[in-house]
């Protein structure tokens, strides 16, 4: 037996009932919806990472504490600023963009 | 030297509440969904979520409550509120109630796609696994695909699980038992116990203090769910038989598959039928219970399953029915904290209940009137205290109101 569904869209159905709106706004509503989503995956991408450092160390792959210790030369510092100011803009590409258009 | 001092500390900066059990605090079976790294992950995230809106943003409702909302509604109608449903109108135009609630119903959802979708990855190896499981076990499964769920079932399915109970969506369904265990720690953060079965613990601490020596030969157990409860109860008296009664047929394919899994329950027949209206042709039954079922019905069906209990109840037998605490002289405040689910968890007859009168319940469904109490029950789980009366998080803490009936040994009319 297989279940060639979409399980996505099949996990992510909604309960029978009323959809409550806290605020006067309704995509006031959905925009805090998503945010408590990204916090939630926000914090399983920073436990994957701790518990990839603690798999690497019980591996003697990476001893306890190098990754804390590690700092960033030149280069790399160079490197992950960037990522951040691309992060950055990815995130608040849409409030740029509306700010550009009402120029 | 330190800037405050120790007389100085507030509610706000006192020793925080301990943090959530994780989630691999419960106990695993082979009936059990596998969880992933990052499934296990996300559960303790939205346990860590639900945590920080209980301790965290709760005071911050509260203080809000009673600086804000109470002196405007005073304003307004020139008297205090005169109920909690006139409270909540004015608390629902306060933005720190608002940012509580939208948080809390968007961990509520999050609990149910993070468990659905665990649960449909694997969903053909849990089908096979249960069945197998059962062979041989001795544990027994009735299920009558006839049979139609009850409508507070399918209206409103309890904490938003799509679905609920009764919802086959393949052929020997287990989804909605395997998604509500798995995904019940993230709700509890854990206080439900490794095996989720506090409130069957709780009773069976309640019986063995109050009926130290009583041994119920035949138990009945209405709206079992996944059976966590039941195996309780029938480890605790290994002699009686269990018969175990729910709406559900994948809730009853998973309780089965999990009593054979974890072993000790062979004397449990798990039975679908709608315990409104129980039709079992056999003998009654020394005691008959409800752990924490009532809030997911309505006020008619209470009354039947109060029935129920009455009708299947052998002479000299005991009728237990273990729910929230009703809210009584409790502050409106709280009454609205502990309305939320019913509101918006859909918690259909959660709000109503509290203010219902179940030991009139009980003599409306024939209990004598001096055969009828209420008493409290509550069990310690692994190094936590027992819930405190009265200091109960929503009734989930583990401090539980009961409502007891006895049914003479001879009949005294």
């Amino acid at each position: 037996m297989s279940l060639e569904r979409d399980l996505l869209a099949m996990a992510t159905e909604p309960a029978a009932g009323p959809r409550p709106q806290f605020f006067d706004d309704p995509a006031m509503d959905r925009v805090w919806d998503v945010l408590a989503a990204l916090t939630a995956e926000l914090a399983v991408t920073r436990t994957r990472l701790n518990s990839l450092e603690r798999v690497l160390a019980e591996h003697d792959c990476l001893p306890a504490g190098v990754v804390d210790g590690w700092v960033a030369d030149d280069e790399a510092a160079r490197d992950q600023a960037q990522a951040h100011q691309e992060m950055l803009m990815r995130v608040f590409r849409g409030l740029l963009q509306d700010a550009a258009a009402k120029q | 030297m330190s800037a405050v001092r120790k007389d100085q500390a507030t509610s706000a900066t006192a020793a925080p509440a301990p943090l959530p059990r994780p989630w691999q605090s419960i106990q695993p079976h082979a009936a059990m969904p596998e969880l992933s790294h990052d499934e296990r992950v996300r559960f303790n995230v939205v346990a860590a979520m639900n945590h920080f809106l209980a301790q965290r943003l709760l005071p911050r409702v509260r203080e809000a409550a009673a600086r804000d909302v109470e002196p405007a509604l005073e304003a307004r109608l020139g008297r205090p509120a005169a109920d909690r449903h006139e409270y909540r109108r004015e608390l629902e135009k306060n933005l720190t109630w608002r940012l509580w609630s939208r948080l809390r119903r968007s961990t509520m959802e999050l609990r149910q796609q993070a468990g659905r979708l665990t649960v449909l990855r694997q969903l053909p190896e849990l089908v096979s696994t249960s069945r197998d499981l059962l062979k041989d076990s001795g544990v027994s499964l009735t299920l009558d695909p006839a049979m139609t769920p009850p409508r507070y079932l399918t209206s409103l399915p309890s904490h938003l699980m799509p679905g609920g109970y009764v919802t086959d969506l393949v052929d020997g369904d287990v989804t909605a038992g395997a998604s509500y265990e798995i995904g019940l720690y993230a709700t509890l953060g854990g206080q439900s116990g490794p095996a989720s079965d506090r409130a069957g613990r709780a009773t069976v601490a309640w019986l063995r203090e109050h009926r130290p020596d009583w041994r119920p030969r035949r138990i009945l157990d209405l709206g079992c769910g996944i059976g966590a409860n039941t195996l309780v109860l029938a480890q605790a008296f290994p002699d009686a038989e269990v018969v175990a009664v729910d709406a559900g047929a994948p809730m009853l394919r998973y309780a089965a598959a999990r009593t054979a899994a974890l072993g000790g329950g062979e004397h449990i027949r798990f039975v679908q039928a709608d315990a409104e209206r129980l039709a079992l042709d056999e003998a009654p039954f020394d005691l008959v219970l409800s752990l924490m079922v009532l809030h997911e019905t309505s006020r008619p069906a209470l009354q039947h399953i109060f029935a129920t209990s009455f009708q299947q109840l052998a002479p000299g037998g005991l009728a237990f029915h273990l729910e929230q605490p009703p809210y009584r002289d409790k502050p409106l405040i709280e009454q609205c904290l502990r309305d939320w689910d019913g509101r918006y968890n859909n918690e259909s007859f959660w709000s109503s209940l509290h203010d219902t009168d179940l030991v009139a319940c009980m003599r409306e469904a024939g209990f004598a009137a001096q055969h009828v109490h209420e008493t409290t029950a509550n069990a310690a789980i692994g190094d936590a205290a027992p819930g405190v009366q009265g200091q109960e998080d929503y009734g989930r803490g583990g401090a539980w109101y009961v409502v007891v009936g006895e049914k003479p040994a001879v009949q005294t009319n």
